[in-house]
């Protein structure tokens, strides 16, 4: 199929891009990647009157380590942080994630941004960001704001990123000292949706665990340690509070017997891997 | 379209050279009283065993290793027969672990797209190893028989044996997705108390 028509814009300056948002707002839907947008274009899942893009905005291409966090700018791909020197020392538990995104020839043009402004319930990124606590940069005519990863997520394909906003920036905080961290999820082949995602960080007196791919937006939950006896109790409050559906590939309620199984070896795996 | 029909070709134009030949093997009758036909003049024979993992947390199999043994006659060209076996090998697992035509209660049809009826990519189909034994057919001038359509039938079957021996069942429904036997393996009384 073919996308429905539309105007087609390529920013050349942030300046330019902010005036669109500003003027266009819900009408323009900012392409990045494309590796969401462009199928629900040619499906006419997406009709936007605008389709603004804003690989060529100068300066937004970078990743930046300092301060305890790495700062992944608006066009950078999935790929080159995966690629980023050092990546597993800084920040382990976007090493583990990263390869579960997709597939390597989609991650060559998908973008980080890209994928928490597109907030799919299963992506491994929104995930990340929310286990590690991170922030989102936004940025309009109105000024730049910060949003904590937490509150940004707001259910299916949904966040708090106002129409005339961009994400300029991502923050993952980097790894503290003593803590260990670790990814698992599980989809029915290589490169699909996560059915359910877990990413766990345990230091010396607090574990916390994320899921991903159950309810419509990633959970963080502070749980016992691992070795703690309250931990299994917890786990089954956990996975029960769930709003869990059925689908095709997995029932709501193998989804919430993944979160305790597949919930507690992610925590015992970030428990072994406390540096 | 006279290369089809040389008959067709004017007879003045001068023809090239054709000729027609009709051969029946003397074994495949005309049918009987009762209208039963021999279908085919020969059958291959195929053997398959395999090698499978059900992991215990998420009900996902894994096909260690599967091993497939042909006689399809005179092979003519091995990297063909080779083809036509891993083709249908991995077809066949898609059936076996994969695809459904799935509907709801109500009768909506669930596997519409290929977003949801899965079938297998390069990533979920091992490579199958394959054992060749030529016992020449009598009945074909080259002592060919068929290949291609065998593991469709054995291939779903055999891991479908392996699944159930590994996890002591008597019976499965295909395909073996990670939801239905991690149901098997954990049971209704694992599941943690449902949220109403």
């Amino acid at each position: 199929m073919k996308p429905a028509a539309f105007d087609y814009v390529r920013a050349e300056s942030l300046d330019e891009a902010l005036d669109v948002l500003a003027a266009e707002g819900a009408d323009a839907t900012i392409l990045a990647g494309g590796q969401t947008l462009v199928p629900m274009l040619n499906m006419r899942m997406a009709r936007p009157r605008v389709v603004l893009d804003i690989m060529r905005l100068p300066g937004l291409d970078r990743i930046d380590i300092a301060e305890g966090a790495i700062r992944v700018g608006a066009t950078v791909r999935q790929r080159a942080l995966e690629r980023q020197a050092d990546l597993g020392k800084h920040q382990p538990l976007l090493a583990a994630a990263l390869p579960w995104i997709g597939h390597a020839q989609t991650r060559n043009r998908g973008t980080v941004c890209g994928s928490v402004a597109n907030a799919d319930p299963s992506a491994e990124l929104p995930l990340v960001l929310v286990a590690l606590r991170g922030e989102i940069e936004l940025r309009s005519r109105r000024g730049a704001r910060r949003a904590a990863a937490n509150a940004f997520f707001t259910g299916i394909m949904s966040t708090e990123r106002k129409d005339d906003e961009l994400i300029e920036a991502v923050s993952f905080p980097t790894a503290h000292a003593g803590a260990g961290y670790a990814f698992r999820e599980i989809g029915r082949r290589h490169g699909d949706f996560a059915i359910v995602a877990c990413a766990a960080v345990v230091d010396t007196h607090k574990a916390r665990l994320a899921i991903g791919g159950v309810a419509d937006r990633p959970i963080l939950r502070e749980l016992p340690l691992p070795g703690s006896a309250d931990l299994t109790d917890a786990l089954d409050a956990f996975a029960a509070d769930f709003d869990a559906r059925d689908d095709l590939h997995a029932t709501a309620a193998y989804r919430r017997a993944l979160v305790r199984r597949l919930g507690l070896q992610t925590l015992l795996e970030a428990a072994a891997c406390r540096a | 379209s006279a290369h089809w029909a040389p008959g067709t070709i004017d007879s003045d134009l001068g023809q090239t050279i054709r000729e027609t030949v009709f051969w029946t093997p003397p074994e495949l009758t005309a049918p009987n009283e009762a209208d039963e036909i021999n279908s085919s003049l020969c059958h291959g024979f195929i053997f398959d065993f395999c090698g499978v993992e059900v992991d215990r947390l998420s009900g996902a199999v894994r096909v260690d290793r599967y091993v497939t043994m042909h006689d399809c006659g005179r092979v003519l060209h091995p990297a063909m027969v080779a083809g036509q076996i891993t083709g249908g090998f991995a077809q066949a697992l898609g059936a076996a672990l994969f695809e459904e035509y799935a509907y709801a209660p109500d009768g909506a049809f669930l596997s519409g797209t290929f977003a949801d009826y899965l079938v297998p990519t390069s990533m979920e189909v091992p490579e199958p190893v394959i054992l060749q034994r030529e016992s020449p057919s009598p009945l074909t001038p080259l002592g060919t028989k068929g290949v291609g359509e065998g593991n469709c039938m054995s291939t779903p079957v055999c891991i479908a044996n392996a699944i159930a021996d590994a996890m002591s069942l008597t019976s499965l429904d295909l395909p073996a997705t990670p939801t239905k036997l991690a149901a098997l393996i954990h049971g209704r009384q694992n599941e943690p108390r449902v949220k109403s």
